[in-house]
């Protein structure tokens, strides 16, 4: 079920739960935003907000034996949970997320062809009060997380580890753990090329979200044997999606566009 | 009431001039603090420690350098007369200070050739920590029990370095010993699967588990793992127990050495 409860007065704790079954329709994941005090039960965890005996809130994660809690100053928020890009945890150890193919794609010579790959999703939960702009108190991810060296040992990029199927349509996937990046993959050269991988930059991630589907929408461009370039389009895969509130990696520091050169293989 | 301003001091200088030359410095002094203060704080998020620590320094002893040249005339020294007796005081100096000198050359080199960065784990004559600050005269490093070491540019450039983390992936090794009756292949499973769930043992280069040898007391399997190199120890750390409590879930044993003794038949 899916809650967008922004309206309701204050009084007990609302409680929501949602499990990802992929043999029935579901209202799709509720992200939000809730109302405090709230509980929100997504799959085997508990993400709860609620009034603290002296001050403010109390921000809580449980699940199974980790837990976490925070407590929030605050008189009354919003809390939105959503996806973020993808290179959060463990924290401030890499901006790239490399996705593997499963098996290569063969693209023919001055040709562009769209597939659709996954990417992992993490989690952020955003708190917000009226227009202030929202802030990250908590990023988790229902994903195993994997990290991985793209280049050589000398001077090498260490990346988030993703490896995915290569789809033509939307393929079945739990929109809490996985979501859809439409990826172009632009041939301008004069021979026939093979893609086995993909390194994005956080920076410049456009991330836009549903109930149902979490997507991105990237583009790769062959450049030789050895380089291609990666970077990010603005646009959703469907439409109707809602662009993430909050993106901790804008393209906004120096000499960070948004774009990947990968000189070291694709 | 002011008469005493244009009081000469020495030669021309006046008490007015010298009051001119201290605020100008003053000032400068004041701009270059508070203009390193916003860079830092500007470009904190946007450049690395280290650049933005040498363009601080720069730019801070550039409006220094600016301004004493600017007061000289005013308290009575012409730039261009320093220029001639430049030669004869640098020599002067220069034996005089023979190792400030080295140790700023040294500094140019070092800052020119940057063997070690703000930040980095390194080992420079004897000293393992993180660098803390290069200047021009001296390197500063806390050491891994949290002391800070003053190293002088000169010791640097003619020391050897070790840079832990000068690339970004480093690789460490464990020997985990299993008893001769215990599956060797199931023990490699066993670690393998413990490796695959840690997020910063690195997919690539891939982590190496193989029978090394066949020892006294057991069977030696070398384990080799790459992971960050800002993150290694505490991987390292972490994975030698998980491993010693997989292969213990798993029943396999991990024997202590021991020798076996055989004693004859008594004689009758």
């Amino acid at each position: 079920m899916h809650n967008e409860h922004s309206g309701r007065k204050e009084g007990p704790p609302l409680q929501i739960s949602w499990t990802y079954d992929p043999e029935q329709e579901s209202e799709g994941v509720p992200w939000g935003p809730h109302k405090f005090p709230f509980i929100l039960e997504l799959d085997e965890m508990t993400l709860a907000v609620e009034k603290n005996s002296k001050e403010g809130f109390i921000y809580r994660r449980i699940k199974e034996e980790e837990a976490l809690e925070k407590s929030v100053l605050i008189d009354n928020g919003h809390l939105t949970v959503c996806p973020v890009e993808p290179v959060h945890i463990p924290a401030r150890i890499s901006i790239s997320l490399l996705i593997e193919l499963n098996f290569p794609v063969v693209i023919e010579p001055r040709a562009a062809r769209q597939v659709l790959l996954t990417f992992p999703i993490d989690i952020a939960s955003v708190i917000k009060r009226g227009k202030n702009e929202g802030n990250i108190i908590d990023v988790f991810t229902f994903n195993r997380v994997k990290y991985s060296l793209y280049g050589n040992i000398n001077d090498g990029v260490i990346c988030r580890y993703w490896q995915s199927g290569v789809y033509a349509d939307v393929p079945a996937i739990n929109p809490l753990e996985q979501g859809v990046m439409k990826l172009e993959i632009q041939n301008p050269g004069n021979r026939w090329t093979e893609v086995n991988k993909a390194v994005f930059s956080a920076f410049g991630m456009k991330i836009y979200y549903s109930p149902r589907l979490v997507s991105m929408n990237a583009v790769m461009k062959i450049s030789s044997d050895v380089t291609a370039e990666t970077g990010f389009l603005d646009k959703p895969l469907k439409a109707g999606m809602k662009k993430v509130p909050v993106e901790r990696y804008g393209a906004k520091l120096l000499g960070q566009q948004g774009r990947t050169v990968m000189e070291e293989g694709y | 009431m002011f008469e005493w301003l244009n009081q000469e001091v020495y030669g021309n200088v006046t008490w007015l001039n010298l009051i001119t030359a201290l605020v100008i410095f003053i000032l400068a002094l004041v701009v270059a603090k508070a203009l390193s203060v916003q860079l830092r704080r500007s470009f904190k998020d946007k450049m690395s420690k280290e650049h933005l620590e040498i363009m601080t320094k720069v730019i801070t002893y550039g409006i220094m350098i600016v301004a004493v040249i600017w007061i000289m005339p005013t308290i009575g020294i012409e730039p261009s007369g320093l220029m001639v007796a430049g030669g004869i005081v640098a020599l002067a100096v220069g034996f005089a200070s023979q190792s400030i000198i080295g140790n700023l050359i040294s500094g140019l080199f070092l800052m020119g050739e940057r063997p070690v960065k703000i930040g980095d784990l390194v080992e420079i004559s004897e000293n393992l920590g993180f660098v803390e600050d290069i200047n021009i005269i001296s390197v500063s490093i806390r050491t891994l029990d949290g002391n800070m070491v003053r190293i002088p540019n000169e010791t640097v450039f003619t020391s050897s370095i070790t840079n832990y983390t000068s690339t970004p992936v480093r690789r460490f090794e464990y020997s985990v010993g299993i008893s001769y009756a215990d599956d060797a292949a199931r023990a490699i499973e066993v670690i393998k699967e413990v490796i695959d769930s840690h997020p910063l043992a690195l997919v690539n280069p891939p982590p190496h588990i193989f029978v090394d040898s066949l020892g006294d007391s057991s069977i030696d399997i070398i384990v080799r793992i790459w992971s960050p190199s800002t993150h290694w120890y505490g991987v390292k750390m972490e994975l030698l127990w998980k491993i010693k409590a997989a292969i213990d879930a798993a029943g396999i044993e991990i024997p202590f050495p021991q020798r076996v003794l055989w004693y004859g038949a008594k004689k009758t």
